[in-house]
C-alpha cells in the first residue's frame, strides 16, 4: 500500500544509502577528532595531590575506591582480599573492591582502563609502566598524601627508585626482589666441582652437566617474557662486581651498552651458548616463567638465575630437590658479588576522585603486620625496614641469604628512568638474542642498542 | 522495444526527486517495524564495528600517548614511521607467505579430503564427526597443546622422532627462525582445514547427481567427471571459501601469539600480531593504528577485487 503511494522515486537507492553510510561514518570520525583534545589530560591541570575532589561524596555516604593487583601466584587474590576485607571492617567512610588479573593482562588492561578514564584508584604495577604513565602524568604524587612518619619505615633506596627527578614520591616499593645462581647442590657433589660463584664454574659445572634433553646446563632467556633483559643484568652484575657503577645509563643519560664492560658480559653470554654449549637452545623462545623454572624443579636444568620468590615455588613444586643459592657469578675471582632488583610499586592514578581514601588503604596495606605477611606468603624481601628486621621474618638461611644481598644490590630501576624503557629494552633484548644466535656479534649487538636507546631518548 | 520504451518515457512528465530527507524521513515511516527490528543491530554495529574503526583510522593520523589517546590529529609521520621500521618488511614477507602458504596449503589438503569424505564407506560419519575435533577445541588450547609437542627439550614430537631412531639430538622447533614459521603455518592450516573440508563437502554434495549421469550415458570417465562436472561446479564455493580463508588467516593472532608471540625475532609475526607488539608492547600506539589501517585497506581492496573477479566470471 505504502509502496504504491510512495512511488520509485521516493525510495532510496542503494547508492543513496551508501552515502548516507559513509556521511554517518564521517560524523563519526569528526567526532572521535574532537573527542582526544578532552580525553588526555594535560600536564600543567594536574590537580593538586592534597585538593579535595570536587565530586566527593556526601559524608553519609561510603566512598568507593577500587584496588587492582596483578597476581605473583595462585594465592595473590585470597591473601589480598583478606586484606581488603579487614580495611573494609576497619573503614566507617570507605568501601574499597578488588579487581584480579594475571601479569600478562595487566597492562593492556590498565592501558585501557586509563585510556577509557576508568582506571583503579590503585595498582600494584611494573616500574616500567610507572615510568610510561608518570610520562603522560597519569600518576599521583604521594609525598602530600603520606605522612613523613609513615614513609619513615622503609627501606630509602625502595622510596628512592619510585621518586622523580623533582623529588616527588610518586609509588610505593611492593617488594624487593634480588636475584641469585640457583644450582643442584646434589649434582655438583656427585660431580665434584665448586658452587658457582665465577663465571668459570659455570663453565666448568656446564660442561660437566649438561646432557639434553636430560640435562641443561644453565638457563638462558631473551625472548621479552620476564624482566628485560635480566639474563644480559646478571651478566653485567658479574663483569663489573658490586663496587663499580651499575647504572646503564650515563650521567647525562646516554646508554652505556656499547661500553667494553657491557660487550663483555654480552659475549660472554655468547660464549655460554656457541662456544660452550651449555645453554638451552630456545632462548628466544623460551620464557623464564613458563619454561625455565618449571624445567630446574622438573629436576632438567642444573644452573639457573632467578628471583628471591624461586625458593617458594621450589618448595610447592619440587619440595626435595636439594638446591643451592649464590651470588650472580662475578667474571673473575675477587671481584665483589653483585645483584640487583626489579621492584614493582604500588601507584594511585591521577584520575582518582579520591585520594585520601586511596591513601587510606594505601597505608593499610603497607602496614608492618601486613607487609610480614605478604613477605612470608610471596617469599620476597620486605620493603619496610622494621618488617626486614622482625625475628618472624628473616627465620630461614634463604630469607637471610637474600637479607644480606641487598647490601649489594643495585636498583635496575634507579631514576632517572626513561619513559621509553618498552622500546629499548625491546630492542635491546632483541639484538642481544640475535648475537646469541650468531647472526651478529656481541659487538655489533650493542652499538646497535646503545644507539637505538639514545635515538629512541631523544640524545 | 526501444520506441514503447521511449514512447513510456516521453509520456511522463519529468519528475523532480523530492529531497533525500523527505525520501530517508518517508523511507523509515513506510518500514517503521523493519527499522525498529534493525535498531539492536546496528547499535552493535556502531559500537562494535564502525566506532573502533574511526578510533583506528583517527589514530593512524594522529600523534598518540602512552596510552594510545590522541594528542595531535593530522600526521603522517605515523606511515613514515612504520616505512622506516627496521622490522616492517619482513613482517609483510611473512604476513603473504603465512596468509596465502596457508590458505593455499589448506585448500590442498581439504578438497581430497572432501572427496574421500563425499563416498559412501563404512564409518565415514565417525571419520566426518572426527574432523570437526580440531574446529571445536578452543584455538588458543589447541595452539598451546601443539606448543609442547615441540617443545624442543620436553615435547613429544622429538620424543616420537627419537624413540623412531629419526633423530638423535633435539630439534628446536619453535627456535629456528624457519622452523617455527613453518609451525606455525602447520597449526593454522590444521586448525582451517575442518571448515574447509566441510564447506567443500557441502559443494560437493549439492551438486545434482543428474549431471554425472548424463555424463556416465556421453560415456565420460571417472577423471572426464572430475575435470569436466565436480571441478566448474566447486569453483563458486571454493573462490568463497578462499575469500574467507584469506581473511581470517590475516587476522590470525591466537595461534602465533599463543606458541611464539612472533619470536624468534620478530620472525613469526605477521602484521596483526606486530601491530599488537607495537601498540602494547613498544607503546608506539599511532604506529600500530597505521598497521592496522593499512591491514584493513590491504584486506578490503583484495575483498573488493575478488569478489569482482567472482561476479564477474558468473556473468
Amino acid at each position: 500500500m505504502s509502496e504504491s503511494q510512495s512511488g520509485r522515486s521516493s525510495k532510496m537507492s542503494r547508492r543513496e544509502m551508501l552515502r548516507l553510510t559513509a556521511l554517518t561514518g564521517l560524523g563519526l570520525v569528526a567526532a572521535q577528532c574532537a573527542a582526544p583534545a578532552t580525553q588526555a589530560p594535560q600536564a600543567t591541570e594536574a590537580p593538586a595531590a592534597t585538593e579535595a575532589p570536587a565530586a566527593e561524596a556526601p559524608p553519609a555516604e561510603k566512598v568507593s575506591i577500587r584496588l587492582m593487583v596483578m597476581d605473583y601466584d595462585e594465592n595473590m587474590k585470597p591473601d589480598t582480599q583478606a586484606v581488603v576485607d579487614a580495611f573494609n571492617a576497619s573503614q566507617d567512610g570507605i568501601e574499597a573492591t578488588l579487581d584480579v588479573v594475571s601479569w600478562g593482562q595487566g597492562h593492556e588492561v590498565l592501558v585501557t582502563q586509563i585510556s577509557g578514564g576508568q582506571p583503579p584508584d590503585l595498582s600494584n604495577v611494573s616500574a616500567q609502566w610507572q615510568g610510561e604513565w608518570e610520562g603522560i602524568d597519569e600518576v599521583m604524587p604521594l609525598g602530600d598524601l603520606l605522612p613523613e612518619e609513615f614513609l619513615a619505615n622503609f627501606v630509602p633506596s625502595g622510596l628512592k627508585a619510585f621518586t622523580n627527578k623533582d623529588g616527588q614520591l610518586m609509588g610505593m616499593p611492593y617488594f624487593l626482589d634480588p636475584r641469585a645462581m640457583y644450582y643442584r647442590k646434589d649434582l655438583f657433589e656427585e660431580a665434584g666441582l665448586a658452587a658457582p660463584k665465577t663465571w668459570e664454574d659455570v663453565i666448568a659445572a656446564g660442561q660437566a652437566l649438561h646432557s639434553p634433553p636430560d640435562m641443561i646446563g644453565t638457563g638462558l632467556t631473551f625472548s621479552r617474557k620476564s624482566d628485560d633483559m635480566d639474563y644480559w643484568w646478571y651478566a653485567w652484575f658479574g663483569v663489573n662486581g658490586a663496587d663499580a657503577d651499575l647504572s646503564i645509563w650515563t650521567e647525562d643519560g646516554h646508554s652505556r651498552y656499547n661500553t667494553p664492560e657491557a660487550i663483555q658480559a654480552t659475549q660472554y653470554l655468547v660464549d655460554l651458548v656457541q662456544e660452550y654449549q651449555i645453554t638451552n637452545t630456545d632462548f628466544a623462545t623460551a620464557g623464564r616463567d613458563e619454561e625455565l623454572q618449571p624445567l630446574f624443579y622438573a629436576g632438567k636444568l642444573a644452573m639457573l638465575q632467578t628471583g628471591s620468590w624461586f625458593p617458594t615455588l621450589i618448595a610447592n613444586n619440587a619440595p626435595d630437590m636439594p638446591y643451592g643459592i649464590e651470588m650472580p657469578p662475578v667474571s673473575e675471582e675477587g671481584l665483589t658479588p653483585a645483584t640487583g632488583f626489579w621492584p614493582d610499586s604500588v601507584i594511585m592514578f591521577k584520575q582518582t576522585k579520591h585520594p585520601e581514601a586511596a591513601a587510606e588503604l594505601l597505608m593499610f596495606m603497607f602496614s608492618a603486620e601486613n607487609r610480614l605477611a605478604f613477605a612470608k606468603q610471596r617469599g620476597v624481601i620486605p620493603e619496610r625496614i622494621d618488617v626486614g628486621a622482625d625475628p618472624a621474618y628473616a627465620v630461614s638461611d634463604v630469607e637471610k641469604f637474600f637479607v644480606q644481598s641487598l647490601e649489594t644490590a643495585h636498583n635496575v630501576y634507579a631514576t632517572p628512568w626513561p619513559a621509553t624503557f618498552y622500546q629499548t629494552g625491546t630492542e635491546a633484548e632483541t639484538l642481544v638474542g640475535r648475537a646469541l644466535a650468531g647472526e651478529i656479534t656481541a659487538e655489533e649487538a650493542m652499538v646497535q642498542a646503545a644507539e637505538f636507546a639514545d635515538k629512541t631518548n631523544g640524545l | 522495444m526501444a520506441v514503447g520504451s521511449k514512447a513510456v518515457t516521453t509520456a511522463q512528465p519529468k519528475e523532480t526527486a523530492p529531497p533525500l530527507w523527505q525520501r530517508v524521513s518517508r523511507e523509515v515511516s513506510d518500514n517503521k517495524f523493519a527499522y525498529l527490528l534493525l535498531v539492536p543491530s546496528v547499535l552493535v554495529f556502531f559500537a562494535l564495528v564502525l566506532y573502533p574503526l574511526a578510533n583506528t583510522i583517527i589514530g593512524a593520523f594522529s600523534e598518540t600517548d602512552a596510552v594510545g589517546r590522541v594528542t595531535h590529529f593530522g600526521t603522517l609521520a605515523n606511515f613514515q614511521d612504520l616505512i622506516d621500521d627496521s622490522y616492517m618488511s619482513g613482517i609483510v614477507n611473512q604476513t603473504l607467505i603465512f596468509v596465502f602458504g596457508s590458505v593455499i596449503l589448506t585448500v590442498l589438503l581439504s578438497f581430497p579430503m572432501a572427496l574421500v569424505l563425499n563416498q559412501k564407506f563404512p564409518g565415514v560419519f565417525a571419520f566426518r564427526s572426527l574432523l570437526l575435533l580440531p574446529w571445536a577445541a578452543p584455538l588458543a588450547i589447541s595452539a598451546m597443546t601443539w606448543r609442547w609437542i615441540f617443545h624442543g627439550q620436553l615435547g613429544a614430537l622429538n620424543h616420537l622422532l627419537s624413540t623412531l631412531g629419526i633423530i638423535n639430538q633435539q630439534i628446536d622447533w619453535l627456535s629456528d627462525a624457519k622452523l617455527a614459521f613453518a609451525c606455525v603455518v602447520f597449526v593454522e592450516v590444521w586448525s582451517s582445514i575442518p571448515f574447509m573440508t566441510i564447506m567443500f563437502l557441502a559443494g560437493l554434495q549439492s551438486i545434482p547427481p543428474h549431471i554425472y549421469d548424463a555424463a556416465k550415458m556421453d560415456g565420460a570417465n571417472a577423471w572426464h567427471e572430475f575435470w569436466d562436472m565436480t571441478i566448474p561446479q566447486m569453483k563458486k564455493i571454493t573462490m568463497i571459501v578462499v575469500l574467507l580463508s584469506v581473511i581470517w588467516a590475516f587476522r590470525s593472532f591466537n595461534i602465533i601469539w599463543t606458541m611464539t608471540q612472533g619470536n624468534p625475532f620478530f620472525r613469526t609475526d605477521i602484521s596483526v600480531t606486530y601491530l599488537y607488539k607495537l601498540a602494547f608492547k613498544m607503546l608506539s600506539f599511532g604506529k600500530g593504528f597505521a598497521l592496522a589501517f593499512a591491514t584493513f585497506v590491504v584486506l578490503i581492496v583484495f575483498s573488493i577485487i575478488y569478489t569482482r573477479v567472482l561476479y564477474s566470471e558468473e556473468m
